[in-house]
C-alpha cells in the first residue's frame, strides 16, 4: 500500500526540481509537431543516468505525461499531431478549432488528461501487486512466449502491413544477438571490434531510429521546415469547461478505462488506445455522425484515453518486464542501467521505488494542469519558433545524448547508422517500434528460449503444453490471423442474411 | 522534374526509388541473413553435462531462416508494385539537405575529437542552421545557446566528460 511518507519523499528537491523541469521540457516537446514523446524519453535518459533512480523515473513519467498532453495542443489548433498519440485528437479538435471553440477543446483536454493519467495510474496501482503475484509462477517457458507475445503485438499494431513490423521485429532480434553470447561468453558478429563486444547500444540506436531519423525526414522537406506560426485567441470559462466534463463524465471514466486496458497490452501504446476509446465512443454514440464535426466527446474520448493508456504501459513493463511501449522500453533499458531488475521480484527488491513510481504517476496529473495551461499560453511562442532552428537542436542534443552514456564516439556513428536506417524505413512504411522492443527482448527471449531447452533437454513440450504457455500461443495466433478470420465469419455471416 | 522547393519524403514516397529501395532491402536482408546464419554456423556446439545444448548460433540460426522469405516478399512486393513516376528522382535543396546533413555529422565527430566539444558543436551548430536557411544572427544566437546550455548542464551539473579535444579548448 503506497504510505504518506513515501508520497511526501517525491517532493526532496533532488526529485522534484528535474521532475518539473522535464514536465517543461515535455511542454517543448510535445507541442513542437515532429518531436514524439518517445523521443523527448530518450534525450533525457542520458541525463538521468547520473541521478537516483527515482529522480530518473520521475523525469521519464513528467516528460511522457506532459508531451503527450502537449501534443493535442498542435494537433487541436494546427491538424498537426505534435506526438502520434494524438493523431485522433485532431478530429474533433480542430473542428472545434475552426468554429472558434479551440481553446475550449484544450482546456476539455487538459482535464481530461488529467483525469485520465489519474486513472490509469490509480488502475496501476490496483493492479500491478497481484498481478506481480501471479507472474512470479513464471519460468523460462513462460517468458519466452510472453516477450513473443509483446513483440507481436507491436509488429501487428504498428502503422503499416503486419509482414513489415515483423521483419523490424526480426532485425532488431538479429541486432541484438550482437557481443558477447551471455550463456557461453563467446563474441558473435564483433569483426574484431573491441566496442562492440558489449553489444550495440540500445540508447544512441533508438535515439537514431527516432531523433535522426525525423530530423532528415524535417530536412528534406522545406514545407515542413517553413510550417510555424499561428494566432490563437479566445477565453474560456473553466465553469463551462468543468461542465461539459461533467456531462461526459461516463465518456470520460470509459475510455480511461480502454486507455489502461489497451495500454497494458504488451506493444500497444498511447495511439492505438486513443483511437480505440475514439472508435468505441463513436460506435457507442447515439447521433455518431456528429463526430468528426466538432463533438466534445470525439475531443473527451481520445485524450482521457492517450494519458491513461501511459499508466497502463507501465504494467506489463514494471510486472513482467515487458514493455508496454516504445517510451517503457526506453524505461526497461534505464532502469537496467540502474542496475534494477524490472519483473516481478521489483516488487520485493526495490518496492520503495515502485511505490515512488505511483506516487510521481499520481502527483504528476496534478501538475500536468498547471504546466498544461502554461503550455497552452505560450505553445504560441513554441508553435512560432521555426522548424530548422528545432531540428539543429534536436540533433546537437541526439549526439550529446547519444555519447554521453558512455563517453564513446563509436556509440555517435551507431546513432547516425541507426537514424538512416530509420529514415529508410519511412520509405519502406517499415514500423520502427518493433525494432526498438526487439532489441530490448532480444536477450530475454534469446535467453529464456536457450535455457528452457536446456532444462527440457531440447525438448519443445514444456514451452506448449502449460496452462500459462497456451494461451499465449493462442494470443500469438490471434494476434496475427484473428483480424483475418473474424472478417470471413463477418462476410459468411452478412452474405447468408443477403440471401 | 519536381518544382524546386517541394521536394522530401512525400515526394519521392510513390516513386520508381521507393520500388528500387524495396527491391535493394530485400536483397540485403537476403543476403544479411545467409551470411548470419553461415557464420553462425561456424560457431562452437555448446555442451552440458555431456548433452549438446543450443550454442551460440542456435537463435541467430533460427531469425536467419526466418528473414530470408521476409526478405524475398520485400523483393516480390517491389517487383508487383507498378513504377508511377518513371524512375526520375527530384532532386532539389531539401533532397540535398541529406546528404549535407550526413557529411556535416560525419565530420562533426572527429572535429569534437580534435577541436574539443564547445568549438566544434558552435561550428557543426552554425553551419546547419545557415544551410537550413536561418539567418546569421539568429543561427549564432541558436548555436551559441545550444552549445553553452549542453557544456553547463551536461557538462557541468550533470559532471558528464565532454570531449576535450587534442587540442585543449578550455571550454
Amino acid at each position: 500500500m503506497l504510505m504518506i511518507s513515501e508520497v511526501l519523499a517525491v517532493f526532496r528537491p533532488g526529485i522534484l526540481v528535474p521532475w518539473l523541469l522535464s514536465m517543461a521540457f515535455g511542454v517543448l516537446v510535445g507541442g513542437t509537431p515532429g518531436l514524439t514523446a518517445t523521443m523527448g524519453v530518450a534525450l533525457i535518459i542520458p541525463i538521468t543516468y547520473y541521478m537516483e533512480p527515482l529522480a530518473g523515473m520521475a523525469m521519464i513519467l513528467g516528460v511522457s505525461f506532459t508531451s503527450i498532453f502537449t501534443g493535442d495542443i498542435p494537433a487541436t489548433l494546427l491538424r498537426i499531431p505534435g506526438t502520434p498519440a494524438s493523431g485522433a485528437a485532431t478530429l474533433d479538435g480542430y473542428e472545434l478549432t475552426k468554429q472558434g471553440r479551440g481553446m475550449e477543446a484544450l482546456s476539455i483536454d487538459l482535464f481530461c488528461s488529467a483525469i485520465g493519467g489519474f486513472l490509469g495510474m490509480m488502475l496501476l496501482i490496483v493492479v500491478a501487486p497481484p498481478l506481480a503475484k501471479f507472474a512470479l509462477r513464471f519460468t523460462n517457458f513462460q517468458y519466452f512466449w510472453l516477450g513473443l507475445f509483446g513483440l507481436s503485438m507491436s509488429a501487428v499494431l504498428s502503422a503499416g502491413k503486419p509482414v513489415n513490423g515483423v521483419i523490424s521485429a526480426a532485425l532488431g532480434l538479429l541486432i541484438a544477438t550482437v557481443g558477447i553470447d551471455i550463456t557461453t561468453g563467446m563474441p558473435r558478429f564483433t569483426g574484431g571490434n573491441m566496442e562492440l563486444m558489449s553489444g550495440i547500444g540500445f540508447i544512441p540506436a533508438m535515439v537514431g531510429l527516432f531523433g535522426l531519423s525525423e530530423v532528415l525526414k524535417n530536412v528534406s522537406n522545406l514545407a515542413l521546415l517553413k510550417q510555424s506560426s499561428i494566432t490563437v485567441s479566445g477565453k474560456v470559462s473553466l465553469l463551462r469547461t468543468f461542465g461539459l466534463i461533467w456531462k461526459n463524465k461516463w465518456t470520460v471514466i470509459k475510455s480511461s478505462v480502454i486507455g489502461t486496458c489497451v495500454g497494458a497490452l504488451p506493444g500497444a501504446g498511447a495511439d492505438i488506445a486513443a483511437w480505440v476509446a475514439y472508435g468505441i465512443e463513436k460506435k457507442t454514440a447515439r447521433n455518431p455522425d456528429e463526430f468528426g464535426k466538432g463533438s466534445v466527446r470525439g475531443v473527451i474520448a481520445p485524450t482521457s484515453a492517450n494519458n491513461a493508456a501511459l499508466g497502463g504501459t507501465w504494467i506489463p513493463a514494471l510486472v513482467f518486464g515487458v514493455p508496454g511501449d516504445s517510451i517503457t522500453a526506453i524505461v526497461l533499458g534505464a532502469m537496467l542501467m540502474y542496475g534494477l531488475r524490472p519483473g516481478p521480484l521489483i516488487f520485493q527488491e526495490n518496492l520503495s521505488l515502485v511505490h515512488g513510481i505511483f506516487a510521481v504517476g499520481l502527483i504528476s496529473q496534478l501538475f500536468l494542469i498547471p504546466v498544461g495551461l502554461i503550455g497552452i499560453k505560450v505553445f504560441g511562442s513554441i508553435l512560432k519558433l521555426p522548424r530548422n532552428m528545432v531540428m539543429v537542436i534536436v540533433l546537437i542534443f541526439s549526439v550529446i545524448g547519444s555519447y554521453a552514456i558512455r563517453n564513446s564516439f563509436f556509440d555517435v556513428y551507431i546513432m547516425i547508422a541507426f537514424g538512416v536506417v530509420g529514415y529508410l524505413f519511412e520509405f519502406l512504411d517499415i514500423p520502427l517500434p518493433p525494432m526498438i522492443l526487439a532489441l530490448i527482448l532480444g536477450p530475454m527471449i534469446e535467453d529464456n528460449l536457450r535455457v528452457g531447452l536446456i532444462k527440457t533437454h531440447g525438448g519443445f513440450g514444456a514451452f506448449i503444453f502449460d496452462p500459462i504457455c497456451l494461451p499465449l500461443i493462442f494470443g500469438i495466433i490471434f494476434v496475427f490471423f484473428g483480424g483475418p478470420i473474424l472478417r470471413f465469419f463477418r462476410g459468411k455471416k452478412s452474405g447468408q442474411e443477403k440471401q | 522534374m519536381r518544382p524546386a522547393d517541394s521536394g522530401g519524403a512525400h515526394s519521392l514516397r510513390r516513386s520508381h526509388m521507393v520500388r528500387l529501395l524495396r527491391m535493394v532491402f530485400g536483397l540485403i536482408l537476403v543476403v544479411l541473413s545467409a551470411a548470419v546464419i553461415w557464420t553462425s554456423l561456424s560457431f562452437p556446439h555448446a555442451v552440458s553435462a555431456g548433452k549438446r545444448i543450443p550454442g551460440p548460433g542456435f537463435f541467430p540460426i533460427l531469425l536467419g531462416v526466418f528473414l530470408i522469405p521476409g526478405g524475398i516478399h520485400q523483393i516480390i512486393s517491389a517487383l508487383k508494385t507498378p513504377s508511377d513516376e518513371g524512375g526520375k528522382i527530384a532532386w532539389n535543396w531539401g533532397t540535398a539537405n541529406i546528404p549535407i546533413l550526413l557529411a556535416l555529422l560525419l565530420a562533426y565527430v572527429p572535429l569534437m575529437e580534435w577541436l574539443g566539444y564547445t568549438p566544434a558543436t558552435f561550428l557543426f551548430g552554425m553551419l546547419l542552421l545557415l544551410r537550413l536557411k536561418v539567418p546569421f544572427l539568429k543561427a549564432l544566437l541558436v548555436a551559441g545557446t545550444t552549445t553553452l546550455f549542453i557544456v553547463f548542464v551536461f557538462g557541468r551539473a550533470f559532471h558528464i566528460q565532454l570531449p576535450p579535444g587534442t587540442i585543449g579548448f578550455p571550454l
